[in-house]
């Protein structure tokens, strides 16, 4: 019995297609939406980050416009609370990682040399979570309960107590799910990057693109995890009553600050690096020359990537923490100018090796450089504690913030449109439209957000609805309000040419650029496959130093897995380093299944919103029912396929080096990093709040022993059944985890989680140990049904090699868990 | 003590006109990390420019110096000129003067001599020039800031937590602060004026302070008294003499000789006090206050002029 | 330059990238517990030992993250293994100076 996603689209225009075309047809009209190719997927990404930055930058339009003149009515302070509040959440959440996602979705595989993105189905779920959350948090305008605490929603006010309506669940619950997106997306960009490399493509002759890419997935699987968490305690805060951040129970109101930007530092990095590596890719077209010190690069944007991990309190300089840990945290901050200059001259020395060519492209990289040099140079001044306690939520940050974020990545990504939109739709944009709009936005850019360095330093908080008048902002203001009027001018001509251009626009021939990566091998009419047989590399820019693949039609160059012989979509895996093929992994046809299990999430979301537990329950069930039909697919290791030029490979293999096995890997740092951060509550509110740690009731030491040797059974059964997948294995897995999660809440039950902070945080880690020994039970029953009903045999034991790591991360966390519910009663750590 | 309030005064809330030694520091440090900022932008952007024009392939020394040795010197010097600066601004003084400060939605609740005699007042903070004062700063309800750009920087007060920050003024005159921590609905207007006096004249105000207030003697101060005592308002505001113990809302003892209204946010006058009385919730959205739009006109007049009386 | 990086040279230079960013990482974390530590109010160490315990951390780091610094710029993955040590090396001096510098928590 084969799951529908392993067929092929049917149809009889479609019937008269060659069997490769045939297979990878996009299907037709409104059945687009079951597609889930990375072309569409990333469109996808692409079209909707645009219209939330629209409405974004509508929002930002209105702020300017209260704020033109002292003491303004035009909004009033509870619509203003609510714009500035929104502006930044779309900004940041819906806008800038989603689209940077879709550019990264859409042109990896391109460039890597795939045939589509490594897991396309999940990759199509992540969209839909992004869209249907994105719409619930837009929904909030309609209930006029659009969140109105910030964009970071600082506790106490976020709380129930202070915030009383809906609004802060929305922004909790609407972003959280619209995060799934983004979480799902690094698990499948490292996947890819890794594993699905054309043959020949070490890491070393991988694009650059590939390197920033890489590193972000990474962050984003370290970083958002502190966001997930601290939004999930909140929302069990205000609803529960369970008191985290409750001084008076011994929380702090300072941990959601060192959760949040525990994330918020790391994102801003996350959205700096792909639009970096935009221009990594970007520049050295225009010069017509390798980048310079491909080298240097990985290593600053590698040191970049940790590094940020190290900065986050520098958002916290005025909360009262002490001098020397403020000291260790501008010391970090300094340092990571460090790298990002490395980066910043390696594009200056590629400059440098010959006159790059003027286009529109090159106009918003050259503004890039001139605005966020100059951003970040205010912000290592704001890495200075002294002038960091003048400066901070003044004007001044706003100022900077924008320089950074504008500078270092609208710019880009602008020029990105302008690079890549003939690959979209196999026309290019206006040149003049676009110089127009370069010079309307700089100039507009710079008249809003310079004078903004001067009215922060001048005294103007920020986040302010109206100032007085005469006290000496209101020039300054005003002048800034026009200067933003400029900018939108700009962004609108590059929309209207972004939507004019499909009919208006030249017709773009091959390699329109004179580009050396692989993405613009084909013409670029934008069919629905890529690479009709994959070819060897050999070069960072192959285009450039292989003649051969654009003398010939693209089509007809030599390369591997020629075709589509069975009519199924598939393409090369290869090893993580040398790139070398390994194996042939087979991608999923057209399906609905993703969208249809994101639509039950968002119907789950809605319905906590709304207050239904018992549906949003119900529909989580429905969802986990949808996960169930997703990978109801016939096993197809063992199968071997002949790709021509490099022999014979096994489809599917079940191994170490092989791409669902490093999803896993991904999956479990995501795992490891959520866990972190919940530990990270328990020991800080433990060291912050010392009156608190035993107030609560004792956990049952009995239970928790029984819970860790149910654990370490349950990882020996899992090693054990790598062997062997006998589905006795499976079965006894499944009971150990379900007895181990029921001693799990019997050793909690004589503490009470709403009488002290560190009781509700101690519940919320054997909780989320639960739910990681429900995936493993969840996983064990599937298996059995599996082999039960033919669809694992003998020798396909996928499942099996990628449960066992899973097993031991969940047993290590499960001891974590068990060290600091009883160390208190040993006498240890009271 | 009544004099021209802060507010549209240009220039009250600067940063860059000190009047306190940590505000004075720190624009040294800001200068300085400016030009220095400044310099280092025209360098990078000429080394745009040479490699815009030139045509051959730079050295690898560019990028070691503009990349690691420029930068390193740089960030030394930055965390050494910054760590000065915090030493010398960020003294604590066991001998200062302590003012307690507590942060409410939307005004803040001033304490004099916070160990001993606990002078309580509101809004309007008076400390001696040349004298270091400590502010101990709190919370009752969400995160405020307390920020007085002219005299010194920011420090948050977080409910839970008792923060300290040492300034010392170095000119007389008026200075407005304001909250720098979005609370809620009315944050843009909750500000404070800090009036510098000479050590002897602040003496004298904290000795005055203990006083009970000022006595109704005309009629319509009576009038205006008994309102007060039977409206309500005692449940929430102190005025000393007449009504002891609430601490919900401002002390009102000294009222009148504030400069402002509503935390520094209208002129103080008996026309803005009726209206402010009337109508707080108009004028400032979320205040825990009701409107007392119910008075009857001669009631609110007779109110808002013994108010005003209360010097 | 030429590119004659196969695989297996490949490798250990990858660790040699992936060593010293996760030491400065590990480095980092320790130098954070101990300061969170000593500085709180419970104040589980002495300020004295918690700077004793970061200066032998940063030495142990910097041997670590140090130990081999890929000479030679054969190939790029040399230079970006070199440089990212060179980086994380200065990283590491640069989170141990507060504590060696300032003498009480503040």
């Amino acid at each position: 019995m084969t799951e529908t996603s392993n067929k092929p689209v049917q149809g009889p225009v479609l019937d008269s297609l060659p069997t490769y075309e045939k297979a990878w047809a996009t299907p037709p009209g409104w059945r687009k939406l079951s597609s889930v190719s990375h072309r569409v997927v990333g469109q996808r990404f692409i079209v909707t980050g645009l219209i939330f930055f629209l409405i974004a930058g509508m929002l930002a339009i209105l702020v300017r416009t209260q704020l033109i003149v002292p003491e303004n009515t035009f909004l009033d302070a509870e619509t203003y609370n609510q714009v500035f509040t929104m502006h930044g959440t779309l900004m940041m959440f819906l806008f800038a990682i989603p689209i940077l996602e879709g550019f990264g979705v859409y042109l990896l595989p391109l460039m890597l040399g795939a045939r589509d993105l490594i897991f396309p189905r999940l990759g199509a779920f992540g969209y839909w979570c992004y869209l249907f959350g994105g719409l619930i948090v837009l929904a909030s305008f309609l209930f006029d309960a659009a969140p109105d605490g910030g964009w970071f929603m600082y506790t106490p006010l976020s709380t129930k107590e202070y915030t009383p309506g809906l609004s802060a669940d929305f922004w909790l619950i609407g972003i959280t799910f619209a995060e799934i997106a983004s979480v799902t997306a690094a698990v499948e960009i490292i996947a890819a990057i890794l594993c699905t490399r054309a043959p020949g493509m070490s890491l070393a002759k991988m694009p650059i693109f590939g390197w920033y890419m890489l590193v972000t997935a990474f962050m984003i699987a370290v970083g958002f995890p502190p966001l997930i968490i601290g939004s999930i305690l909140l929302e069990i805060e205000r609803v529960l009553g369970l008191p985290f951040f409750d001084p008076a129970m011994g929380g702090d109101p300072l941990l959601w600050q060192h959760l949040f930007w525990l994330f918020g530092h790391p994102e801003v990095y996350i959205i700096f690096l792909p639009a970096a590596g935009m221009v990594a890719t970007m520049l050295p077209t225009f010069v017509g020359k390798p980048l310079f010190g491909y080298g240097f690069a990985v290593a600053a944007v590698v040191t970049m990537g940790f590094i940020s991990f190290g900065l986050w309190a520098h958002h916290m300089f005025s909360t009262g923490l002490p001098t020397v840990t403020l000291s260790l945290f501008s010391a970090a901050s300094t340092v990571v100018t460090i790298p990002t200059g490395v980066q910043i001259f390696c594009f200056i020395l590629t400059m440098a090796q010959a006159r790059p060519r003027l286009t529109v492209p090159m106009l918003f990289i050259l503004g890039f450089l001139f605005i966020f040099v100059l951003g970040g140079l205010t912000g290592v001044m704001l890495a200075s504690v002294p002038f960091n306690w003048q400066a901070h939520d003044s004007y001044f940050v706003v100022a900077h913030l924008h320089y950074v974020l504008i500078g270092g990545m609208v710019f880009p990504l602008i020029g990105a449109f302008y690079y890549w939109t003939p690959h979209f739709t196999g026309r290019m944009m206006s040149e003049r439209l676009g110089k127009w709009a370069f010079w309307l936005m700089f100039i507009g850019f710079h008249v809003t957000f310079f004078l903004m360095h001067i009215t922060g330093l001048r005294g103007m908080p920020r986040r302010i609805a109206t100032y007085p008048e005469g006290i000496g902002w209101d020039r300054l203001n005003m002048l800034s309000s026009i200067g933003s009027y400029i900018l939108a001018a700009g962004v609108l001509i590059f929309v209207w040419d972004f939507i004019a251009h499909r009919w208006r626009g030249p017709l773009a021939p091959r390699d329109p650029w004179k580009a050396g990566t692989l993405e613009w091998l084909y013409a670029p009419i934008a069919p629905g496959h890529n690479f009709h047989a994959i070819p060897r590399v050999h070069s960072r820019e192959p285009l450039w130093d292989q003649p051969e693949l654009l003398e010939n039609e693209a089509h007809e160059i030599e390369g591997m897995l020629r075709d589509a012989p069975h009519g199924r979509r598939e393409t090369v895996g290869c090893h993580p380093v040398s790139g070398e093929p390994l194996q042939i992994v087979r991608l999923p046809h057209p399906t609905w299944v993703p969208m249809i299990t994101a639509f039950f999430v968002a119907v789950s979301a809605v319905a906590l919103l709304a207050s239904f537990y018992y549906v949003a329950a119900a529909a989580l069930g429905a969802t986990l029912i949808g996960f169930a039909v997703w990978a109801w697919e016939k096993s197809e290791t063992g199968q071997t396929v002949d790709t021509g030029p490099e022999g014979i490979l096994p489809v599917d293999i079940a191994s170490r080096l092989g791409h669902t096995y490093i999803a896993v890997i991904g999956t479990l740092l995501i795992m490891v990093a959520l866990f972190a951060s919940i530990l990270f509550g328990v020991l800080y509110l433990w060291n912050v709040q010392p009156d608190f740690t035993r107030r609560a009731g004792d956990p049952d030491l009995l239970w928790i022993v029984l819970a860790v040797v149910a654990g370490a059974a349950l990882t020996a059964m899992a090693y054990l059944a790598r062997r062997n997948g006998y589905v006795l294995y499976d079965i006894v897995i499944a009971v150990l985890a379900g007895g181990a999660c029921w001693a799990l809440y019997q050793a909690l039950r004589p503490v009470t989680p709403d009488q002290t902070a560190l009781a509700a945080t101690l519940w919320v880690m054997a909780g989320f140990v639960a739910v990681q020994l429900f995936v493993l039970g969840y996983w064990s029953v599937f298996n059995v049904l599996r082999k039960v009903f033919g669809l694992a045999g003998k020798g396909q034991r996928i499942p099996e090699v990628n449960r066992a790591p899973y097993a031991l991360v969940t047993f290590l966390m499960l001891v974590a868990a068990a060290v600091m519910l009883g160390a208190p009663q040993l006498g240890v750590f009271a | 003590m009544s004099e021209q309030s802060t507010l549209g005064q240009f220039d009250s809330q600067t940063s860059l006109i000190p009047a306190g030694t940590g505000a004075e520091g720190t624009l040294v440090l800001t200068i300085t990390m400016s030009v220095a900022a400044t310099l280092i932008f025209l360098a990078v952007m000429a080394a745009v420019w040479l490699a815009w024009r030139r045509e051959r392939p730079g050295h690898i020394w560019w990028l070691w110096a503009g990349g690691f040795i420029l930068p390193v010197i740089a960030l030394v010097a930055l965390m050494v000129g910054s760590t000065f600066t915090l030493a010398s601004i960020a003294r604590v003084d066991r001998d200062a003067l302590v003012i307690e400060v507590t942060g409410h939605q939307y005004w803040w609740d001033v304490v004099y001599d916070p160990d001993g005699r606990a002078l309580r007042d509101a809004n309007e903070i008076i400390v001696p020039v040349d004298t270091p004062v400590t502010f101990r700063l709190k919370s009752e309800d969400v995160i405020h800031s307390f920020w007085v750009p002219s005299i010194s920087g920011k420090i948050d007060m977080i409910p839970g937590r008792v923060n300290e920050l040492t300034v010392e003024a170095s000119r007389k005159g008026r200075f407005r602060g304001q909250c720098a921590e979005f609370c809620g609905l009315s944050h843009p207007l909750m500000a404070f004026e800090v009036v510098v006096l000479e050590k002897d004249e602040f003496d004298s105000f904290t000795a005055g302070l203990s006083d009970e207030a000022r006595d109704a003697d005309t009629l319509q101060l009576k009038q205006g008294r008994d309102v007060f005592l039977n409206e309500g308002c005692t449940a929430c505001h102190a005025i000393r003499g007449v009504a002891e113990g609430a601490r919900v809302g401002p002390d009102l003892t000294r009222v009148g000789a504030r400069a402002a209204l509503g935390a520094g946010m209208w002129r103080m006058n008996v026309g803005n006090l009726a209206g402010w009385i009337a109508d707080v919730q108009d004028m400032k959205p979320g205040a825990n206050m009701p409107s007392y739009n119910h008075l009857s006109g001669p009631d609110l007049r007779a109110v808002a002029h013994y108010l005003s009386s209360l010097k | 330059m030429i590119e004659k990086t196969d695989a297996e040279e490949l490798e250990p230079l990858l660790w040699g990238i992936a060593r010293p960013a996760l030491t400065w990482a590990l480095h980092f974390i320790f130098v954070y517990a101990a300061l969170s530590a000593t500085c709180a109010e419970r104040a589980v160490v002495s300020y004295t030992t918690a700077a004793i315990a970061i200066g032998v951390a940063t030495v142990v780091a910097l041997v670590v993250a140090g130990w081999r610094l890929f000479r030679g710029n054969r190939t790029e993955f040399h230079i970006a293994a070199r440089w990212t040590t060179v980086i994380s090396l200065v990283a590491i001096v640069f989170s141990a100076s507060p504590v060696l510098l300032a003498p009480a928590c503040g």
